[in-house]
């Protein structure tokens, strides 16, 4: 960010193979934040609910550390029309998100109470129960332990820990299949490990190696308790076995994929939190029944 | 007759949450408060089983069972724990195999 001006790039775009550009901006976004910050759209050709949701947590994020901070767009005429339909400036200068924030469909009829809990069971089910819409013919139990844990490591990892969020939306396409978002900018899973200490055999191997180890169950939680850190082991599962489809984590400094029946990481600029993409549809439920 | 019995769907929630009841609702750690300890208390100095039904919750994350299956282990015993439970589920087998093998780390080799 320079001059207080947030200049989107033409792609902003997480979950594409070519996300440099994204991650770059957020990467260049770092404190001290001024009371007035200028978001500058007009390069970008187009953004998606699941990247827009990586803006709106960041600028929670900002918020969260100057709640003076407000933000300007630039001129509409001057966004491409694309843009122009989905964003909205007075939204930007009310984000808050107490813990969590989603598309307004999940927390239709929720009390107070509910909204301001860490981790709704109600919301996490009216998600899965979404794949009614592409007709799956049972409820998607998997899917429902699977967005448990990673709400769960975002509250107790990443949220509570910089006073942020998280995020979850979803858009359905072609009523086949829905494709999902998850972020948080509660520092990232790199940066929880590191807080909390390294094995002194990761002190000379790279991030890459730690985002691995941790899915893989060969570097235990970062609470230090031999019993946690499951979450990621259950997200690994759900990849390998195509539970779930087109699998993009971000977190901090490393890209991983799910290419060929492997993981596949990649470097780039520190995220400093925490995003996944994948999507679901009837192929993975075929899958899901046959190994079940 | 089964004397000691827990239905989670329906004597808990069928809509469970994580590992603290800090985090939320229908907690592991509230459901090993509540009900598990307690049922399994009374069947263990019973000698006799306590059963436990899966089926009709919408999905058991990780830190939902360590919590909860996990902590009672962790506090009796494996053995004990072993002796005393039996699952009974059609929908959560998986769940089980989980608990039984990555929670209770029994080998079956």
């Amino acid at each position: 960010m320079k001059n207080n001006i947030i200049l989107l790039p033409k792609k902003f775009k997480f979950n594409a193979d070519q996300n440099h550009d994204a991650i770059s901006l957020i990467s260049s976004i770092v404190p001290p934040f001024e009371d007035k910050i200028y978001v500058d759209f007009s390069k970008l050709d187009d953004i998606e609910k699941g990247d827009l949701i990586v803006l709106y947590a960041l600028v929670e994020k900002i918020k969260a550390q100057n709640s003076l901070t407000r933000f300007y767009f630039n001129n509409p005429r001057d966004m491409s029309n694309e843009v122009k339909k989905k964003v909205n400036e007075p939204i930007f200068n009310k984000v808050i998100s107490e813990n969590f924030t989603v598309d307004k469909k999940f927390t239709r009829g929720l009390n107070s109470s509910e909204l301001n809990l860490k981790i709704c069971p109600k919301i996490i089910d009216r998600v899965v129960s979404e794949l009614n819409e592409i007709h799956f013919p049972e409820y998607y139990s998997i899917f429902n332990e699977l967005l448990t844990e990673l709400v769960a490591n975002s509250v107790e990892h990443g949220s509570h820990a910089s006073q942020v969020g998280w995020w979850i939306t979803t858009k359905i396409i072609n009523e086949s299949l829905i494709e999902y978002a998850f972020v948080d900018m509660g520092g990232g899973i790199i940066q929880s490990h590191k807080n909390a200490g390294l094995p002194d055999n990761y002190v000379y191997s790279g991030d890459s190696k730690i985002v691995l180890d941790s899915m893989f169950g060969v570097l235990i939680s970062s609470t230090k308790f031999k019993n946690r850190g499951q979450g990621l082991q259950q997200l690994k599962y759900a990849v390998v076995n195509d539970v779930i489809s087109n699998f993009v984590l971000i977190t901090n400094t490393v890209t991983l994929r799910y290419k060929n029946n492997e993981f596949v990481a990649t470097k780039n600029e520190d995220f400093k939190g925490t995003y996944y993409s994948w999507t679901i549809d009837l192929n993975n439920y075929k899958k899901w029944k046959s190994i079940k | 007759m089964e004397k000691y019995q827990i239905n989670i769907a329906k004597d808990f929630s069928d809509t469970l949450g994580g590992r603290f009841k800090k985090l939320g609702p229908s907690s592991g750690e509230e459901f090993y408060e509540e009900i598990l300890e307690k049922k399994f208390l009374l069947a263990k100095d019973k000698k006799e089983k306590l059963h436990v039904y899966l089926d009709g919750a919408k999905g058991y994350g990780s830190s939902f069972l360590d919590e909860s299956f996990g902590k009672l282990a962790r506090e009796y015993g494996v053995d004990i724990v072993l002796e005393t439970i039996v699952f009974h589920t059609e929908n959560f087998k998986r769940n089980v195999k989980y608990i039984q093998e990555m929670i209770w780390d029994i080998n079956n080799d």
